[in-house]
């Protein structure tokens, strides 16, 4: 391959070898999305169990500091990837950048939110949490179907806000049922899906 | 007047190469050669010629024991693709009339 050759079959190059390229995205990161669906559904199911058994049930949303060392398990994973990835396209770098920005949002929503129930003495207030994680993945979900070009994405998109609104409805411990399920059907699902045709095409 | 086609990216593994690193941030040595279908000695000389004219820079690691050579593609080899395209539309564009 390495032969002088006429205009129009170089333009034809280009275009065939860009889109090619384009259509590379890191298909290993879906493992990223699975662990993240499995943990935060356990984590749910789990709140939801403690808040049954528990006297106390404010003890029960401690369980959610799992978060801390499954980011870290996170953050190896990423690592490890990244070492057998072969290519890295900008639509990876904006998908990361996006996850990335929605990591530090569900922080600052997280901590304005505790604010707010101290400030107003109303610890209803925390009801808006699971909603508000909600509405924030739809909206990651949303710009992802499109970057990387997955139609699916919008269905749990929109999944994940008609979970939001619903979880209004529930303003008791519930919400946590429907936030892992959401998880379940949002992440985990379609990243065995496109797992599973990744290996189907390759063989 | 016509200006004259790059003649380092006028070449067919070496314009492959190009058109896909300008899309792409980075690709490793193995990712080329399976996108391009060179041989390893072919693509290797290649990518010598494209750093030599400062078009993409080359970065050899290790993944674990195994080495592994990162190719990413410069501003100069940006602006050296982009007036190929255009000279090349304009080709076409004379072609057709």
């Amino acid at each position: 391959m390495n032969k002088i050759f006429n205009h129009e079959e170089s333009l034809s190059l280009i275009n065939e070898m860009i889109s090619q390229a384009r259509n590379n995205f890191q298909k290993e990161k879906l493992y990223s999305m699975m662990y993240w669906g499995y943990l935060v559904a356990c984590i749910a199911i789990a709140n939801f169990v403690l808040i049954q058994v528990l006297s106390n049930p404010n003890y029960s949303f401690l369980v959610w500091l799992i978060v801390i060392p499954g980011s870290v398990v996170s953050y190896l994973i990423d690592r490890k990837i990244s070492r057998v990835v072969l290519v890295k396209t900008h639509i990876d770098d904006i998908g990361n950048m996006l996850w990335r920005g929605f990591s530090i949002g569900i922080f600052v929503f997280i901590f304005a939110v505790y604010v707010l129930a101290f400030r107003v003495n109303s610890f209803h207030v925390v009801f808006l949490i699971n909603p508000g994680i909600m509405i924030l993945i739809g909206v990651c979900m949303f710009v992802s179907a499109r970057i990387y070009q997955y139609k699916p994405w919008y269905l749990v998109a929109v999944m994940f806000w008609i979970g939001a609104i619903g979880c209004t409805f529930l303003v008791t411990d519930f919400q946590f049922i429907v936030l892992a399920v959401c998880m379940i059907l949002g992440f985990v699902v379609p990243g065995h899906l496109l797992n599973y045709q990744a290996k189907k095409s390759r063989a | 007047m016509l200006k004259e086609l790059n003649p380092l990216l006028h070449s067919q593994l070496r314009l492959a190469v190009i058109s896909i690193l300008i899309s792409v941030e980075e690709a490793d040595f193995v990712f080329l050669k399976k996108q391009t279908g060179a041989t390893s000695g072919n693509l290797s000389v290649q990518l010598e010629k494209l750093r030599e004219a400062e078009y993409i820079s080359i970065l050899k690691t290790f993944r674990g024991k195994m080495p592994r050579t990162i190719c990413k593609i410069t501003q100069k080899g940006i602006l050296a693709f982009e007036e190929y395209v255009q000279v090349l539309q304009s080709y076409i564009a004379i072609k057709k009339r």
